[in-house]
């Protein structure tokens, strides 16, 4: 089995929510009120009082919304490791998690969204990148341009920026604006590295080609291929909090202009 | 009395959890990327793997890319990448795949990484690489 954290949060809530309604059976049984406040044996105290918790919990991050924390640089500029992202959970259907059986359709991944999706090598991974292709699109890679069916996907510079990348080497990128046939976002790439060309890669039915905005320093469809519409979690919506780890004052860790920025 | 059958069943229910929980499935994933100009699609069987460059003229015809998540790392795990392989190369017509990359790593779980160059050799050439 996959043992991540939505398993665990539904154990708990199973193994707390059958320990309170055995008790409850009890104290049908014995006449006694089911709310009383009295001294009760320990496990069946905390089960009584953090399951209802548990539950809501469960049931807001499984079908509402969760935080997630973004632990790469491969949706830079747009999004930077550190960054708490408020994830819409409903946006692309309600699904039942550790399952993930689909309730309810709501919507489909459009492009030019941030979503969270899981790994498609290891479900217990979660990933975060933008829906660059549609089922059945055709899409190309020329020269560090994007040909989406064979239209360009036309790029403003905007500068160089010189930043640290995930394992801490100091690198140098060319920043830029691009619009995602009518989505513009930035995007980061660097002159220093190879183009990697491809022609024409076509999306399979029912799936999406994700890419991170960070071109050259993202894990994406162009690795592992493309994502299957059910392994789609929810869409990304804003920014709530972003976090600095490293900052030399405790009062800096919090990078206060980063919040709220709608993605 | 009360607290343990409160307990065995909590634990009996989790059990059932779990057991019904969805397994692991571990297939490879992988993607290829494309020339320009590509071949039509092949059987994977036609497709051979060339652990260095051959020594005869070649046409390239993209990059392959697999990626599997392993529990054990063993013969078994490479084989089902390199199958993953020789199928997204057959699909551009590639009848051969060089490997450029073959390596474990721990960034997101146990991942075994291939990545490759997806060739296209003449039926002569490919049977003086044989020999």
């Amino acid at each position: 089995m996959i043992l991540d954290f939505p398993l665990i949060l539904l154990s708990v809530v199973v193994f707390t929510g059958a320990v309170a309604l055995c008790d409850f059976i009890f104290c049908i049984c014995k006449g006694e009120p089911l709310l009383e406040k009295k001294k009760r044996p320990l496990v069946i105290e905390y089960a009584r009082a953090f399951f209802p918790v548990l539950l809501a919990v469960f049931l807001i991050r499984s079908f509402v919304a969760q935080p997630y924390r973004v632990p790469t640089g491969s949706l830079e500029p747009t999004v930077i490791p550190g960054d708490f992202i408020f994830v819409n959970q409903f946006q692309y259907g309600l699904r039942f998690p550790v399952w993930n059986k689909k309730i309810m359709s709501v919507s489909e991944p459009k492009r030019g969204q941030i979503a969270l999706f899981y790994y498609p090598v290891n479900h217990a991974v979660t990933f975060v990148k933008r829906v660059i292709g549609l089922p059945g699109d055709h899409i190309s890679y020329i020269n560090k341009t994007l040909y989406i069916n064979g239209k360009e996907q036309k790029q403003k510079y905007l500068g160089t920026v010189t930043r640290l990348d995930d394992f801490g080497q100091l690198n140098t990128y060319q920043k830029y604006q691009e619009d995602l046939m009518g989505v513009k976002h930035d995007i980061f790439v660097r002159p220093d590295m190879p183009a990697h060309n491809f022609y024409n890669v076509v999306v399979p039915k029912d799936d999406y080609f994700m890419m991170g905005d960070n071109r050259d320093d993202s894990d994406d469809s162009r690795y592992w291929g493309p994502v299957q519409r059910n392994d789609f979690i929810g869409r990304a919506e804003f920014i709530w909090m972003s976090w600095k780890a490293n900052s030399a004052h405790w009062y800096d860790h919090i990078r206060w202009d980063r919040i709220g920025k709608k993605l | 009395m009360r607290t343990i059958s409160c307990t065995l069943v909590g634990l009996l229910f989790l059990c059932a959890l779990l057991l019904a929980a969805p397994k692991k499935i571990e297939s490879p994933k992988g993607m290829v990327l494309p020339v320009k100009t590509v071949r039509s699609a092949i059987s994977a069987d036609q497709v051979h793997i060339y652990h260095q460059v051959p020594a005869v003229a070649f046409t390239r015809l993209g990059d392959v890319r697999v990626e599997l998540h392993f529990s054990t790392l063993n013969s078994e795990a490479q084989n089902a990448v390199f199958q993953k392989a020789k199928k997204l190369a057959a699909s551009i017509g590639a009848n051969g795949v060089i490997i450029n990359m073959l390596l474990p790593s721990d960034m997101v779980g146990p991942v075994l990484t291939f990545m490759g160059t997806a060739i296209y050799i003449p039926s002569a050439a490919k049977r003086r690489v044989q020999s």
